[in-house]
């Protein structure tokens, strides 16, 4: 029998653009913050520069993943529905009481971490910069023991949110690509190339390095090891991952080769360039060459999973048609969020002066 | 993979690790959630409405898409229920002129006993009456669209105009003042029957009785028990179609 369909009315996607947003903002919040720890538990080795490009960049995607997600809602005025309606089996309920907690968690830690930075701002000759350290709420030094106590416990909120938005979607049945093991484990896996991309960017950011400023041999091999081991584990979970529907095998489809091909590409690039080009003198247009590559590599995982998936008909034959928006619910929608993302990062960043580094660095060590 | 093995292992992964955070509900499937607790949600309590949809009486004439359009004030181009058509020829190896044949199938909301729509719900906007329809609470409603992505019909979607989801409703509105559905009202060839599966003497009881080795839900495999049953479908419809792809508007536009 061959059928034709004549007359099948398509199905609009019902996720919008900004869900891939807040999927590359949190998960790249939630890597950064497993990784800073990691950094303060090697401080010895690695540089205060590095872990404060981490921690902002866990502190910034946790604040503009957020309200990402709430542009999403079509119904953003209605946000705090989820908490007078309280759903306990429902992800997207759990993930509601989850979210404000991590974020929280998320400016502590940046704000402990970075308060050192802030009392040195004191004395400075400009009166904004004197009013920013006030932030800091007092002289008192923060302690190791304290900095590595929050830091701990935001990474545990940290897995909350990779599990709940892992389980989120993996739990809609109706779309096989989605309910699989292989889908929460490569958004996990490729958070981690965000939080690399991000963090290489505000490090990048810092105000006029010297020579001194570079970055250490363990911070490259932390952002080589972390880069290399999340690509290769994503490469393996792509095919995994895109041998699972079973309505139309996606190998065969000549759409969906180019989208798998550019997914394992781009993943793949990102490996390859930091294996190669990635070193501790290494020139900041070679890092930013690597940071750009590790944020696109992220975010295409993240739309060709979460977007071009929605355009696989659960019925119909298909694909159903998507040309991206220039509105709100579209390219102004991504775009907008990559410049609140960068106007916080570039203010930011200001905190974190040059000749202050070694003594925020000394500080922590002794207590 | 297997639907089966892909079922255990995403069981495995994700359900059983859940237990102890978020309780019981969210990790096993054999709890209904219907989220009907407040009393302004029960409907017609003791009935259990369902459709029959007899697929030999069906000429696609869209009356039912237009008598539902004009009744709920759907937005133009989004429909509440529809009647998709297809051409179908049989390749039975023959040379001669094919006989080519139409094929329709009214789609609607299946007001499912096991609604995946209502579970995934984050606010509990969505809710299944006792008399079985899954209804919209679009007050509540914060258009997350989770319900749309879990209906396996794609029988949800969100309202341009209302900026909510928005689904069939089996005219539960027209239902309670003893009137019957637009869809079944406008229905040339009487092929939509509506009535409640409660009562043995229903004339949708006897539909079900009369044809009960030619009724079919569409997607069976997916255990939502749908409510609305067809007569005369091919077992190719139910699932996933295999066939040419409609021609859509190259710019995916409104219609």
């Amino acid at each position: 029998m061959n059928i034709t369909e004549v007359l099948v009315p398509a199905q609009q996607m019902a996720w919008l653009p900004w869900a891939t947003q807040y999927f590359f903002f949190i998960g790249s919040a939630y890597a950064a913050a497993m990784l800073f720890l990691l950094t303060l538990f090697f401080k010895k080795h690695t540089s205060h520069r590095l872990r404060a490009a981490l921690v902002l960049t866990l502190a910034i995607c946790a604040i503009v993943g957020p309200l990402a997600l709430t542009g999403d809602l079509h119904q953003p005025g209605r946000a705090w529905h989820f908490y007078a309606y309280i759903t306990p089996w429902s992800w997207m309920s759990m993930g509601s009481f989850f979210l404000p907690v991590f974020s929280g968690l998320s400016v502590v830690t940046a704000w402990l971490y970075l308060r050192d930075d802030l009392m040195s701002f004191k004395d400075s000759d400009s009166k904004v910069f004197r009013t920013v350290s006030k932030l800091s709420l007092g002289q008192w030094k923060t302690s190791a023991k304290m900095m590595l106590s929050v830091a701990a416990i935001t990474v545990i909120s940290s897995v909350s949110i990779a599990f709940y938005t892992g389980a989120e979607i993996a739990a809609v049945h109706a779309r096989p690509l989605w309910d699989q093991p292989a889908s929460p484990l490569l958004w996990f896996t490729t958070a981690f190339l965000g939080a690399v991309g991000l963090s290489l960017i505000i490090w990048l950011l810092f105000p006029q390095k010297e020579a001194s400023d570079r970055l250490s041999k363990t911070d490259v091999r932390l952002i080589k090891q972390t880069t290399i081991l999340s690509s290769i584990l994503a490469l393996i979970l792509i095919p995994i991952w895109a041998s699972n529907n079973p309505s139309f095998s996606l190998f065969d489809d000549s759409q969906w080769a180019s989208n798998l091909t550019l997914l394992a590409v781009s993943i793949l690039s990102c490996a390859v360039l930091v294996q190669l080009t990635l070193r501790h003198n290494s020139s900041n247009f070679v890092l930013l060459c690597n940071a750009l590559m590790l944020l696109a590599a992220c975010w295409i995982t993240r739309w060709i999973t979460m977007m071009e998936v929605q355009t696989i008909p659960k019925f119909d034959v298909g694909p159903y048609p998507y040309s991206l928006p220039m509105d709100s619910s579209g390219l102004l929608g991504i775009v907008g969020m990559l410049g609140l993302w960068m106007a916080l990062a570039m203010l930011a960043s200001e905190l974190v002066q040059p000749k202050r580094s070694q003594s925020a660095d000394t500080a922590l060590t002794n207590h | 993979m297997d639907s089966n093995k892909r079922r255990f292992l995403s069981a495995i992964t994700a359900g059983a690790a859940l237990i102890p955070i978020v309780g019981v509900n969210t990790a096993t499937a054999g709890t209904i959630i219907r989220n009907n607790d407040e009393p302004d949600r029960k409907g017609q309590v003791g009935k259990r409405y369902a459709m029959v949809v007899d697929l030999r009486k069906c000429v696609g004439c869209q009356a039912c898409t237009v008598g539902c359009s004009i009744e709920n004030q759907a937005p133009i181009g989004q429909f509440r229920t529809t009647v998709k058509q297809y051409e179908v020829t049989l390749n039975d190896g023959s040379q001669g002129v094919k006989e080519v044949k139409s094929f329709m199938l009214p789609r609607l909301c299946n007001h499912c006993e096991n609604p995946p729509c209502v579970a995934v719900c984050p606010v509990q906007a969505t809710f299944q009456r006792e008399d079985g329809i899954v209804m919209v609470d679009n007050s509540r409603c914060v258009a997350c669209a989770y319900c749309v992505q879990a209906c396996p019909y794609d029988a949800r979607f969100i309202n341009e105009e209302t900026l909510t989801a928005d689904k069939c409703t089996f005219c539960a509105h027209r239902l309670e003042k003893g009137l019957l559905p637009a869809c079944v009202e406008t229905c040339v060839g009487g092929a939509r029957v509506i009535g409640d599966l409660n009562d043995p003497s229903s004339e949708i009881n006897r539909l079900l009785k009369e044809n009960h080795q030619d009724i079919k839900v569409l997607k069976p495999e997916e255990n939502t028990k749908p409510h609305v049953f067809y007569i005369g479908m091919d077992e190719r419809f139910t699932s996933h179609i295999e066939g040419k792809p409609a021609i859509y508007d190259p710019k995916g536009g409104e219609a």
